[in-house]
């Protein structure tokens, strides 16, 4: 798992170039996902000096969580992305038809300071908010 | 009248008598006021023209309760906790007591959405947000939620002290009230959460406090339908309205239907959402609350159709906001059977698109609005009439022909097309959202010039020929032609003899089919290849920039982001034409590799030039030469508007 995902990063590599190092992006299963709960596995992309890589991490709770964004999916929704063509658009697809959601750890100011823009609004989330 | 007999029937909201079954919603903030919460001159001559629109009820803008902030969503927000803000809140009762209507205070405490200035927000539980734009949160204690009532409270006895018949509180949007009555926000474990009943426990003490501290006067309180996060953990449909009983059973006066969080992944409010698709959350809410007069309005801007809705009992008021700042005059305009008259609102959500960056809001159809204590923003009747010629029948040029007619000039348009509309008609032809809005813009530049007696000539091409024949006839000559696709940004590339202009397909002189790549990701580009899409076309989409629609509207950015996955459209970005041929066209990635793109037809739909020429043409042959709308620099549809305004306000 981890290593299907870091060549998949390591593909989309221009998606993560504006990231500075060590700001990072967790994933977790949604049943995990609450204020506190007992630790579970997650996966973590952290952007290190030459390209993001792929770590394996502990989620418990929200408060605990030292990355600056949070991806919450459905169960199998990151084993059906990966097995997709394009992993990173299936979750983009997902993302807006609720198979996973995003969560924002921190404020705008610092995402934009870790150079997270880009890469969100390619996702599909409107940075500077949005009404519909 | 007679057509619309239910709407302008006599209603009633607690022991208050109502002219008409309308009431002016709160749906946005003005930002118009000062950052401390106090009302500006600037609100208050807006509130003067909202009073005026012969709304049996209207309801003031949402004002926060709380001294520390955390209620605050927006940069320019008004303020009710303390007295000190009291002597304009009294004059815009006055103000809706003068025109004869209910006075209605909304009072908006953001929650989840609050603490602009604070960089933390409060909620029921920390769960972090789904937008970058709102802020860290923080969980509120059962002494923090008991402060909350009781804040709202004196907010609500200021209102009534100030003048106002009644109160409104919200618990829609993802607000605070909102956020405690779902379950995708509210994790708490004690009796503020968990089960349906706790979870509304907030709101039905918050209900119960300001019914008991001021029980003659009417409360209001806005709902959700429908949050639209049911994927997301939120409230399915039926929870939201087993927590509309229970606001119903709490003792409000009315309940106000709504639809969506801010943070909802689908429109609900947008041009991409037919007129009338929700009506039927109204009509449930009303079988749910029988007893509870129900107020609705989202996507309902027709005053024929909440008549309708209305004399078939699905709800008892017609809630009605954006369609009023598009035209004020909208109930006077169809109480007098001057329907075709109205100004329409279009949807483009430019007002609330203006928040989010913290400015005021504006709109695109109403360029007076937010100006109405500006006099230079008033139509006036002109000390010298002119005789005056405009050039372009699009948005500018109608809609400064329009203005300066009122305004008593002569106007004549020449437009070298058929019809009108310029490429406003283009773009709207192939709009995927609602291409019937757009022509209503259209229609509406159509009646009016008629009903003014602005003569268009079509079929008329402005040139110096032109104008050599009509010496001296005109006083004034506006340029409002619009602005065209560059084709000669190409000129040094190998096979751009074969581009096809965009334009020239948008308003159907070419037919494109099979495949197709289309030159530039900005709004025409977007429409184009949508359109073409949609009808069978193999689309592939090349931008010079690292993003697509950079000269859409916020607000409509990812509806096309949306549409362009959705469709399978293929997206090459930070990429730049290298040459084309009669096997497609080879582009240029920011790597330096080059990608061929088989392709029977390559389209130009960027960059965008003005047509501003005539203005070196024509500068010795007419006494005045002005200009206006993408004929000066290519802009949207919101610059043409309201530059023609005021330049036809001015001349």
């Amino acid at each position: 798992m981890l290593a299907a995902w870091q060549g998949v990063l390591d593909r989309h590599g221009e998606l993560f170039e504006p990231i500075e190092p060590n700001a990072s992006l967790a994933i977790v299963g949604r049943r995990a996902a609450m204020a506190v709960c007992d630790p579970v596995p997650m996966l973590v992309w952290v952007r290190e000096e030459e390209r993001m890589t792929v770590r394996a991490g502990e989620f418990s709770g929200y408060q605990g969580l030292a990355s600056d964004l949070l991806l919450v999916a459905n169960d199998g929704t990151m084993e059906a992305a990966l097995a997709a063509e394009e992993p990173l658009r299936a979750i983009k697809r997902e993302l807006r038809i609720g198979g996973m959601r995003f969560m924002v750890l921190r404020r705008r100011e610092e995402l934009r300071e870790h150079g997270w823009e880009d890469f969100l609004e390619w996702l599909g989330m409107p940075f500077l908010g949005t009404c519909r | 009248m007679s057509d619309l007999r239910t709407l302008f029937s006599p209603g009633r909201l607690g022991r208050y008598a109502t002219r008409n079954l309308i009431k002016y919603g709160a749906c946005c903030v003005s930002n118009y006021n000062t950052r401390d919460g106090f009302i500006t001159p600037r609100e208050l001559a807006r509130t003067r023209v909202i009073a005026g629109t012969g709304c049996g009820i209207i309801t003031n803008q949402g004002a926060y309760p709380d001294p520390r902030g955390e209620g605050k969503a927006y940069f320019r927000q008004i303020a009710l906790f303390d007295d000190k803000f009291l002597p304009q809140f009294e004059t815009i009762a006055r103000y809706i007591h003068d025109a004869g209507s209910v006075a209605i205070q909304q009072i908006l405490h953001a929650g989840r959405y609050g603490g602009i200035d604070l960089g933390y927000c409060v909620q029921p539980s920390v769960v972090p947000q789904t937008l970058p734009h709102f802020r860290p949160p923080r969980e509120m204690s059962k002494d923090d939620i008991q402060r909350c009532i009781s804040e709202h409270v004196d907010a609500a006895k200021r209102a009534i002290k100030a003048g106002f018949d009644g109160v409104e509180v919200t618990s829609f949007m993802g607000y605070l009230l909102a956020s405690f009555n779902s379950k995708f926000t509210n994790q708490r474990t004690d009796e503020y959460g968990g089960s349906i009943e706790n979870r509304g426990r907030f709101m039905r003490e918050l209900i119960d406090a300001v019914k008991q501290a001021l029980p003659e006067h009417p409360l209001v309180v806005r709902l959700s339908g429908a949050e639209l996060m049911d994927q997301w953990g939120g409230n399915s449909e039926d929870e939201c309205f087993e927590l509309m009983k229970q606001a119903a059973d709490a003792g409000v006066d009315m309940i106000s239907v709504t639809v969506g969080w801010q943070e909802a992944p689908e429109s609900s409010i947008g041009r991409d959402v037919a007129p009338g698709h929700w009506n039927y959350l109204a009509q449930r809410a009303k079988k749910t609350c029988p007893k509870t007069p129900i107020a609705f309005g989202n996507r309902l801007p027709s005053p024929v159709m909440a008549n309708e809705c209305l004399a078939r009992g699905e709800f008892d008021f017609w809630e009605v906001c954006r369609p009023l700042l598009a035209d004020p005059e909208l109930v006077h305009k169809a109480a007098a059977g001057r329907l075709d008259e109205v100004r329409p609102c279009i949807g483009s959500l430019n007002c609330l698109s203006r928040l989010f960056r913290d400015l005021p809001y504006s709109c695109t159809m109403n360029p007076a609005l937010g100006h109405e204590v500006e006099p230079e923003y008033a139509i006036t009747q002109t000390a010298v009439k002119k005789r005056v010629m405009v050039i372009g029948a699009g948005p500018a040029g109608m809609e400064y022909a329009i203005t300066a007619a009122k305004r008593g000039h002569a106007v004549t348009v020449y437009e070298r097309h058929a019809r009108i509309g310029g490429n406003l008609h283009a773009f709207a032809s192939h709009d995927l959202a609602r291409p019937e809005d757009l022509m209503g813009v259209v229609r509406h530049y159509e009646v009016m010039a008629k009903k003014l007696g602005v003569e268009v000539k079509l079929n008329t091409e402005a040139n110096a020929k032109l104008m050599r024949s009509l010496l001296h006839q005109y006083d004034v000559c506006v340029v409002a032609a619009g602005s065209r696709i560059d084709l000669t940004a190409y000129a040094g590339i190998e096979g751009h003899e074969r581009l096809v202009d965009a334009l020239a397909v948008a308003h159907g002189r070419v037919q494109a089919g099979g495949r197709v790549v289309i030159l530039g990701g900005g709004k025409i580009g977007l429409v184009l290849g949508e359109s073409l899409r949609k009808s069978g076309a193999e689309v592939t989409i090349v931008e010079r920039e690292k993003r697509i629609g950079g000269d859409v509207m916020p607000t409509f950015k990812w509806r096309h982001t949306t549409w362009v996955e959705e469709l399978g459209i293929r997206v090459y970005t930070s990429a730049r034409l290298q040459r084309v041929s009669a096997e497609g066209a080879v582009i240029l990635d920011a790597k330096g590799k080059e990608t061929m793109l088989a392709a029977d037809m390559v389209i130009a739909a960027a960059p965008r030039k003005a047509n501003h020429e005539l203005f070196t043409e024509f500068e010795w042959v007419v006494d005045e030469l002005h200009g206006c709308g993408d004929a000066l620099m290519p802009r949207g549809l919101d610059a043409a508007i309201h530059e023609g305004y005021r330049l036809g306000v001015r001349i």
